[in-house]
């Protein structure tokens, strides 16, 4: 094993490697002339190559197995069929495992390579570039252009750039936008799908909980597997934070959180203490429902959508069903919306016959409607009691973030502010910490026992204590709920060792032994 | 000398040789240019309809489809009716060369009594005779026999290459070379004239590896054979290589592989000839661009043993495709169509 350093981005991982003298990074483009065959003796990249059969979805693969490397011994046609793509890397990744790097000869198009990357092969050619180049085929940002010359070193540049630009994609946790965008070849549209679907619950096992960014750009937006945590969440698992029974539908707000943006800041100001009393939801696409407490929170803090006053039709069934779903669950008996005139298909879909007013921004007395709504409800009801929207925030991250079984070790906490941050307190202990800035809590060590006590987010360590970084090699097991960027805790043999945020999901930790698992949060 | 799994394989790709076909017709019957006595001449070819090779009893070769013309009921009679049609078909050639789906010297595959029935009959027509088989039925006692008849006679066998790895792994031929030396030594203590057929591109072998495959398995032969057929693959039906070559997995030789072929051994002591069969076409040796002058050129440079204007119009041609070819197959460890994979691939995305 000879993999020195690796981090991840769900199935995708940079690092580098090192064989004799040198070392060489990872994904990287194998350079010509790698293989020197000699009859049955084969070298790759100076390594010897023996043969090994894998089992893959109940097909026996040949491989070339090296020192570094994995190297199916097949042809890449299994590409022109998406769905077996998809099906054939995920399983021989399943296999194989994280120790060697997977390379596939013959698959390198750019226009897929960001989708293989994604899938987790780890080394790619300019083969492809050298074959279209010849044939007078140039590689472009915008597709494929023919002109008759011979472009074979310009493709191979093309490849170089996007190995770089993917690289990057890793380590600012971007690659999920890259892969989204680069959309010259269907066959990428058609693997990003697949993945997301059909595959989608593997994926998920090996996504990070938090990504560098979610431009929501298309339909492709509502499988990814953060969005799609989030919306299962507020349609499953979410409660109200309160006894409430009234809630307001508001529409989103390109400034996030959408507390802070003009439109939800002159809602604010009309309604004034009336909002005491109701609960309020934004409506939105891909996320289709933000709670007012979570609109911190990731995704529904940080992402961003193309606002046409458009809807797509899954989207609006998908907004229909999650708003039928969420008055259920929450039993919410006064329902209120105040969505603008391109969200009126809400009203034809729940046959809604009262309380929905239509938005009409700009016009004079435009929240009039809206404010007697409400102060009629409220007047029928008795007087609502003092409320703490900061504790539900809080709470209800917690409940997001970690699940819903924290709630009952967390509602008792008091808040304090202390060094310009808000905390969760048990007496004088912090227990949680809320970062503002990424809409979560952080574990402090005096709350580790509750995650020790409930086997939840535990990162086991051999037996000494950690200081920056914990590598995968110091990791004994692994909570199966956790995921890159998640909160967890440290321990050996249930002795809290630390806190830290993951850096590999609990299928990667345990299947490598490279690679940083766990920050140390000192 | 076998490769249980290979041989399995092709032989689970053959169809049954129970056949419903015209058994007193050869399967098919055609004159053309050949070089038999030295220069070119007119030739007869006919090829019987026979039970076919003894080899398909155990398997075939990766790249043989003959078995798709055989007739497993095909009697002593049947084959005299062929023969008769044969002899009538001679009109105006002297020189024939008779293919069978198998070997002409297998008694299994043609009797003792139709093989004499043929020597006589064709001995006062037929001034040069060129028939095939494997090395096994290359015997003394056969050799003694064919000669007793005085027909002028050149065997032709299949050696398709002088690497042993090759023949057991990629051709399936059941044989060595040895065996072929053997046999080659035998027709030499007889005085008889040896064809040695090589086939270019095996499957499971790059285009370059083809090419010196065939490079060095013409300088192995030189030396028994008084000429020697450079046969580029063609895609015959059922066989191993259809399969491969219908899933992409192989691509017949470029024909600037046949062309270097002939180039490279032109100081060989026997002369090195390539008729191509399927020439520029799908199936068989073909460059990316179609031209269909390569393939006069190479016929006519083997026919008159003139390798000139083929040089000539090879060294002029781009062949920038060819080369960037074969250079990226070598970064492969298995082979492929990698321009077909490249079609289909590119097929689906934003073309400016």
């Amino acid at each position: 094993m000879v993999i020195k350093s690796q981090s991840f981005f769900a199935y995708s991982r940079i690092g580098s490697y090192n064989h004799g003298e040198s070392s060489y990074d990872f994904p990287f483009i194998v350079p010509v002339g790698s293989f020197i065959r000699n009859n049955d003796d084969l070298r790759f990249m100076d390594e010897e190559c023996s043969i090994k059969n894998v089992n893959v979805r109940n097909r026996e693969i040949k491989i070339l197995e090296t020192e570094n490397f994995f190297i199916p011994m097949t042809t890449p046609f299994f590409l022109k069929r998406s769905k077996q793509t998809v099906n054939f890397i995920i399983d021989l990744k399943k296999e194989i495992g994280y120790e060697k790097l997977l390379y596939i000869p013959g698959v390198s198009d750019p226009y897929l390579i960001p989708h293989l990357f994604s899938l987790g092969v780890d080394a790619f050619d300019t083969i492809n570039a050298s074959v279209e180049g010849s044939h007078g085929v140039l590689y472009t940002m915008m597709g494929r252009l023919n002109n008759g010359m011979d472009h074979s070193p310009e493709n191979a540049e093309f490849i170089h750039n996007i190995i770089f630009l993917i690289k990057n994609g890793v380590d600012s946790l971007t690659l999920m936008e890259m892969v989204e965008r680069w959309n010259i070849s269907s066959k990428g549209r058609e693997i990003l799908r697949i993945l997301e679907e059909s595959r989608g619950g593997d994926f998920e096992e090996v996504y990070p909980r938090t990504t560098g960014s979610v431009i929501a750009g298309g339909l492709e937006s509502l499988e990814r597997p953060d969005i799609l945590r989030f919306n299962s969440y507020v349609t499953g698992d979410y409660k109200k934070s309160n006894d409430l029974e009234t809630v307001l539908f508001l529409p989103c707000a390109a400034r996030k959180p959408y507390s802070q943006s003009r439109s939800h800041q002159a809602i604010f100001e009309a309604l004034g203490s009336l909002r005491k009393h109701i609960n309020e939801v934004i409506v939105t696409s891909p996320i289709t429902l933000v709670p007012r407490e979570l609109e911190e929170t990731y995704p529904p803090g940080f992402y961003d959508i193309p606002v046409t006053g458009n809807w797509f039709l899954e989207e609006k069934e998908n907004i229909v069903n999650s708003i039928e779903m969420f008055i259920q669950n929450n039993q919410y008996k006064n329902v209120i919306f105040f969505l603008p005139e391109d969200m009126s298909f809400i009203k034809e879909k729940l046959n809604i016959d009262q309380n929905f007013i239509i938005w009409k921004k700009g016009e004079s007395g435009e929240f009039d409607t809206l404010r007697e709504t409400i102060s009629e409800i409220v007047s029928r009801e008795r007087d609502g009691q003092k409320r703490d929207f900061l504790k539900e925030k809080l709470v209800s991250i917690a409940q997001y973030q970690f699940g819903p079984w924290i709630k009952p070790f967390i509602s008792g906490l008091r808040i304090n502010r202390m060094f310009n941050q808000f905390m969760l307190v048990e007496g004088n202990k912090p227990y949680f910490v809320y970062n503002e800035r990424l809409g979560k809590l952080t574990i402090h060590r005096n709350a580790a026992h509750i995650f020790v006590e409930q086997n939840r987010f535990l990162v086991e360590i051999d037996n000494f204590k950690p200081t920056a970084n914990i590598y995968s090699m110091g990791v004994l097991n692994c909570t199966e709920d956790i995921r890159q960027e998640d909160e967890v805790v440290i321990h050996h043999g249930g002795e809290i060792r630390g806190t830290g945020i993951s850096k590999m999901s609990h299928q990667i930790m345990l299947k490598t032994k490279k690679g940083i698992a766990v920050k140390v949060r000192n | 000398m076998i490769n249980r799994d290979l041989a399995r394989e092709v032989k689970s790709l053959m169809p049954s040789r129970e056949r419903d076909t015209d058994r007193n017709s050869p399967v098919s019957m055609w004159n053309e240019m050949d070089r038999l006595r030295g220069t070119p001449e007119e030739t007869t070819v006919v090829i019987l309809r026979t039970r076919g090779c003894s080899w398909y009893d155990f398997s075939s070769c990766s790249m043989c489809g003959y078995f798709n013309d055989v007739n497993t009921n095909i009697s002593v009679d049947n084959l005299k009716v062929q023969i008769d049609r044969a002899y009538d078909f001679m009109e105006r050639t002297r020189i024939l060369k008779i293919f069978t789906s198998g070997s002409f010297l297998d008694q299994r595959e043609v009797p003792e009594e139709a093989f004499n029935y043929f020597m006589k009959k064709m001995s006062d027509k037929v001034e040069k005779l060129l028939v095939e088989s494997r090395t096994e039925y290359v015997t003394d006692k056969i050799m003694k026999k064919v000669k007793s008849y005085g027909v002028d006679t050149r065997i032709a066998i299949g050696v398709e290459s002088s690497n042993d790895y090759v023949i057991k792994n990629m051709v399936n031929k059941g044989t060595t070379f040895s065996k072929f030396i053997n046999a080659a030594k035998i027709l030499k203590n007889n005085k008889m004239e040896l064809r040695s057929y090589l086939l270019l591109k095996p499957p499971y072998m790059s285009e370059e590896g083809g090419v010196q495959d065939a490079i060095q398995s013409v300088k192995d032969c030189a030396p028994y054979s008084d000429d020697i057929s450079v046969n580029p693959m063609n895609i015959q039906k059922n066989t191993l290589v259809e399969k491969l070559w219908k899933k992409g997995e192989y691509r017949p030789p470029w024909l600037w592989s046949v062309v270097r072929v002939l180039l490279e051994t032109q100081n060989v002591k026997s002369d090195v000839i390539s008729y191509p069969t399927g020439g520029d076409r799908e199936r068989g040796a073909h460059n990316d661009d179609r031209n269909q002058e390569v393939v006069k050129l190479i016929f006519n440079a083997s026919l008159n043993q003139d390798f000139r204007d083929l040089e000539d119009y090879y060294n002029r041609a781009d062949k920038r495709k060819y080369m960037a070819h074969l250079k990226n197959e070598e970064c492969l460890p298995i082979q492929y169509d990698l321009d077909s994979f490249i079609r289909k691939i590119s097929a689906g995305s934003v073309k400016i």
